[in-house]
């Protein structure tokens, strides 16, 4: 056994998301832990591995999801599969959101596309515990309605009086949507802290929204320490060693993926 | 302090060097450089081609980093043999801190790594010559080990000093005890006037540069337009990451058996390198690329380790067929700088 030796884990269920996203629940062959936000390697056996963060809550030990968009060679063969087959897990790897920071804060979560999938990791954390902060608000932006991933459980999120649930469609043909229409950062606009002192926001989605969510957070007055970002590149090895994730002079695998901006502020290839 | 003071030092005279090599083979399998043209390369010592082997004149042409991090290998299939690198250089020695900075610490040990460099003694050599690409002496080293190796050798007129820093070291002395003299006052004189005489040379070479602060200077860089015209004669063949001793790099991939890893070297020059499923690519040209190198090398690794990645070894020099020259590289952006 070494630090790249995955261990087995089944595909106990597929959801299907949205056309082109899945959520995978796995079970792992032994209990298997994470702090949210950190992430795991997934090996396809005899094909290769891609880096995923879990979006179930770290609470279940038993069995893990992830959520999945097919994008490249590895994910589509993982959309290929049917259920029942034996897939690699390594991990969990990295450093994840720091929760205990949050404690008594604000927290302001803005998820865009798949990039939801760590954040509904970090808000059934959040949710598991409400009580411990001032307040959660959501803001999630979708290409259409029918690209919002996790349709089935906003009904009962809506319910939690402590959870303030925005959403937007780029784009939606007439009568279908009634709620925000427009790019996710305009529900920024919408979202009300009581204190911005004692408010952190973390983003997660595609370069692009999080460049722009960046510019217009940093806008309404809030600190780069304050600001948590996912940075998700093309981790490999997990641990800081074969070197691809590099990101100026971080390993996202191991410094990463969650950043404040203040720490990464600097770096000129940030958002490609 | 000057740590070579507290070391025993030893003097082996020429004649005796082959049974000297041979009490190493005692206990280890040995590589070391075999000239071959105008280049030394490593080959595997036995008492077939034991007149082969030079200790001192330059580096080999070859790094000494696939000893520990062989270009394809399984993970986690080790054969424990144990090993003597005879005639390795400051300039390699130094390369292999970044190795051993990226692969014994931080998360986790790698294995494969751990159990090599642990078999693995190293008697290294002072250089008794030098390539033109040779410019160690830029990068704040000088062209003889004084620490990181088992055994160091200063080779002298009529023979070898050598200088023993560790148990292992110690032990192939006690083997060799005939052999060996132990008076070396005469010799400390040869060594040190030897020794000043290639920094000497190296500087001689180098005349032609004068940037210093290559941290500072790279951090500086990000903007300048040479990177551009510095890569327009990169052919992205990787020539240069493969001859480097302080890459790491590599890529891990599945093994014919399920759960099985193999691992290969990787270069940042190739456009795949950073690229994500989807496409998207930190580094899509080649000068950034390129750049991408240096600030690795001369600043990132800096950050992280406190050492430079690069020792100046010159092997990346030798290699490009761009006659990317990093000396060149640096000397214009010292100029655009000024």
């Amino acid at each position: 056994m070494t630090i790249y030796t995955p261990i087995p884990a089944v595909v106990e269920k597929i959801i299907e998301e949205t056309p082109n996203i899945k959520t995978f629940v796995l079970r792992p062959s032994m209990t298997f832990r994470f702090a949210t936000g950190q992430f795991i390697e997934l090996t396809y056996p005899r094909l290769g591995e891609a880096p995923f963060t879990p979006s179930s809550s770290p609470f279940e030990t038993e069995t893990i999801e992830v959520t999945i968009m097919r994008a490249g060679l590895i994910t589509s063969k993982l959309h290929q599969l049917r259920g029942g087959e034996t897939l690699g897990i390594r991990g969990p790897f990295g450093r994840g959101y720091p929760i205990e920071q949050f404690a008594g804060k604000e927290v302001v979560i803005v998820g865009g596309g798949v990039g939801m999938a760590p954040l509904r990791s970090l808000l059934l954390t959040l949710i598991s515990d409400i009580k411990k902060y001032k307040k959660v608000h959501l803001a999630y932006g979708a290409k259409t309605p029918l690209d919002i991933v996790y349709k089935y459980q906003f009904p009962e999120w809506k319910k939690i009086p402590q959870l303030n649930i925005q959403r937007s469609v780029d784009t939606c043909p007439a009568g279908q949507w009634d709620e925000t229409i427009g790019l996710v950062t305009c529900l920024l606009d919408q979202i009300k802290v009581n204190d911005i002192n004692n408010t952190v926001v973390v983003v997660c989605g595609p370069p692009i929204m999080m460049k722009f969510c960046v510019k217009k957070i940093l806008g309404l007055g809030f600190s780069p320490n304050q600001l948590y970002l996912s940075m998700e590149a093309n981790m490999s090895c997990g641990v800081g060693k074969c070197g691809h994730c590099q990101l100026g002079p971080y390993f996202i695998c191991k410094d990463g993926p969650v950043f404040t901006y203040e720490q990464i502020k600097d770096i000129p290839e940030l958002f490609v | 302090m000057d740590k070579s003071r507290t070391r025993h030092h030893y003097y082996l005279p020429q004649n005796n060097l082959a049974a000297f090599i041979l009490n190493v083979l005692r206990e280890y399998s040995i590589y070391g450089p075999v000239l071959q043209g105008e280049d030394y390369h490593w080959e595997k010592i036995t008492v077939r081609n034991i007149n082969n082997l030079t200790i001192g004149k330059y580096r080999t042409l070859e790094p000494v980093k696939q000893f520990f991090f062989p270009p394809r290998e399984k993970i986690g299939h080790i054969r424990q043999i144990k090993t003597a690198i005879i005639g390795l250089k400051n300039c390699d020695l130094h390369l292999l801190k970044t190795a051993d900075s990226i692969f014994l610490k931080g998360v986790g040990e790698d294995e494969n790594y751990r159990q090599r460099r642990a078999n693995t003694i190293i008697i290294s050599a002072d250089c008794s010559g030098i390539r033109p690409s040779c410019f160690c002496t830029k990068m704040n080293l000088w062209p003889y080990p004084e620490d990181g190796f088992d055994i160091n050798i200063s080779p002298t007129s009529a023979g070898y000093l050598l200088e023993v820093a560790s148990a292992a070291g110690q032990k192939i002395i006690e083997y060799c005890g005939s052999l060996l003299q132990a008076d070396v006052s005469p010799f400390l004189v040869e060594q040190k006037n030897n020794r000043q005489k290639i920094i000497a040379a190296v500087e001689k070479n180098n005349s032609e540069f004068n940037w210093s602060d290559v941290s500072g200077l790279i951090a500086r860089s990000y903007d300048s337009p040479h990177w551009k015209e510095i890569a327009e004669t990169c052919v992205e063949c990787d020539g240069c990451r493969w001859a480097c001793g302080s890459c790491y790099c590599f890529l891990l991939g599945e093994g014919q058996k399920s759960f099985s890893k193999v691992r290969s070297w990787d270069s940042c020059q190739s456009i795949g390198y950073g690229r994500v499923a989807g496409g998207a690519n930190p580094r899509k040209y080649r000068w950034e690329r390129l750049r991408n190198y240096y600030l690795c090398k001369l600043l990132y690794r800096f950050q992280n380790f406190g050492l430079l990645a690069c020792s100046g070894c010159g092997r990346c020099i030798e290699t490009c067929p761009g006659k990317i020259d990093i000396r060149q590289t640096l000397q214009k952006i010292f100029k655009e700088q000024k």
